[in-house]
């Protein structure tokens, strides 16, 4: 009978060895456990192999991604030329005066720099070509910066043309009617006062 | 429609690591891990911008654990490469740094082999929780399983790999 309750105890506890190292059991489970552990062999056996066994898992290494991976992975996951030429096209549907101008630039720079050679057909290495790929991405970001900016501008212009100055005009007229109604005195010196208590 | 450069960057700084190491365990082939890995990248590359920023890392251990099960049922044969041929132990060998010729042990290369017998989602489950130290809910989460799931395959996982290390460890514990 004892026997029986002993591996009936004992089944138990291993089924709950897990809970017991991962601390998820509360206090009077866990001390009950601890205390049939501390008595019985073939428990503490268990317990022990579970416990090596979570070490040996936790201690495992773990692996850097090589280096080789991650250049095949960039060489894929860049933003192109291509992609960064529409995008700032598509801004310039939005902008086009700043967009022109820029653009204008550009041109100008391109055709000022560019050697001219009549007969000769230029071979570049895979270096000059990326060097120049980069050259222009710079430009575009360039470009892209000289838009924001003046897009900035124009949006400060409008709001001071449109918004500021009449605001002001408009505040300016209602002083006027206010002293035209009061009295023959204009602007904000002619406000009435309110009366004071007590006076 | 791309994910944003520095998203990306982020989200292989912060996650990359987590994902060759799965592919790794899983595969216990390194080649294959790293072609796996680079398979991942570029689907975050190409879709991460569809991935709420706060689910990145679970949805790249999801994607890496199923190309990781396509990678097994691609190979000829469907099988796994045991890893008294090469695969656990030139794992584990090729390992950086000092912790990886400790690892180079008896049990080490047994754990992994014990490691080899669990079906899935059992291996997934334990090599999560146990080499990479992922919580219940962060697992539940990538796999698309519930909390109790994690807990019971998790718990059947262990089970399984102490029947197949009792003998190791009862030969060490008799040394």
């Amino acid at each position: 009978m004892s026997r029986r309750v002993d591996a009936e105890r004992c089944a138990e506890v291993i089924e709950s060895l897990d809970a017991l190292i991962e601390g998820d059991l509360d206090d009077s489970e866990a001390a009950a456990m601890t205390a049939h552990i501390d008595v019985c062999a073939a428990c503490q056996r268990e317990r022990r192999l579970a416990e090596e066994l979570v070490v040996e898992l936790r201690s495992m290494p773990s692996f850097e991604i090589p280096e080789r991976v991650m250049q095949a992975v960039h060489r894929v996951a860049r933003p192109s030329v291509m992609r960064t030429f529409l995008s700032f096209f598509e801004g310039a549907f939005r902008r086009p005066l700043p967009a022109i101008a820029a653009v204008s630039a550009v041109l100008f720079l391109v055709v000022v720099m560019t050697p001219w050679k009549s007969n000769s057909v230029p071979e570049y290495s895979d270096q000059e070509v990326l060097r120049a790929t980069d050259e222009l991405r710079l430009a575009f970001a360039y470009v892209g910066d000289i838009t924001r900016r003046a897009e900035l501008r124009v949006k400060e212009r409008v709001f001071e043309e449109r918004v500021a100055e009449q605001t002001v005009r408009s505040i300016k007229r209602s002083f006027q009617i206010i002293g035209g109604v009061g009295t023959t005195a204009t602007g904000p010196a002619a406000t009435p006062t309110p009366a004071v208590k007590g006076s | 429609m791309r994910m944003r450069r520095q998203d990306f960057e982020a989200a292989v700084a912060s996650h990359g690591r987590r994902v060759f190491t799965l592919a790794v365990y899983l595969l216990a082939d390194r080649e294959e891990a790293e072609d796996v890995t680079q398979e991942v990248l570029v689907r975050l590359w190409r879709r991460g911008h569809e991935v709420s920023p706060g689910k990145i890392g679970s949805w790249l251990v999801r994607v890496t654990r199923n190309a990781c099960i396509d990678a097994i049922r691609r190979r000829q044969d469907g099988s796994r490469i045991p890893i008294d041929e090469g695969g656990g132990t030139e794992l584990l060998e090729n390992a950086p740094g000092p912790d990886a010729l400790a690892h180079a042990s008896e049990i080490g290369k047994r754990v992994l082999q014990a490691l080899e017998t669990l079906s899935e989602p059992g291996r997934s489950i334990v090599i999560l929780r146990e080499i990479q130290g992922l919580s219940y809910r962060e697992i539940g989460d990538a796999l698309e399983i519930s909390l109790d799931n994690v807990r019971v395959t998790l718990h059947r996982g262990r089970r399984r790999l102490r029947e197949e290390l009792r003998e190791v460890y009862d030969d060490v514990a008799a040394c």
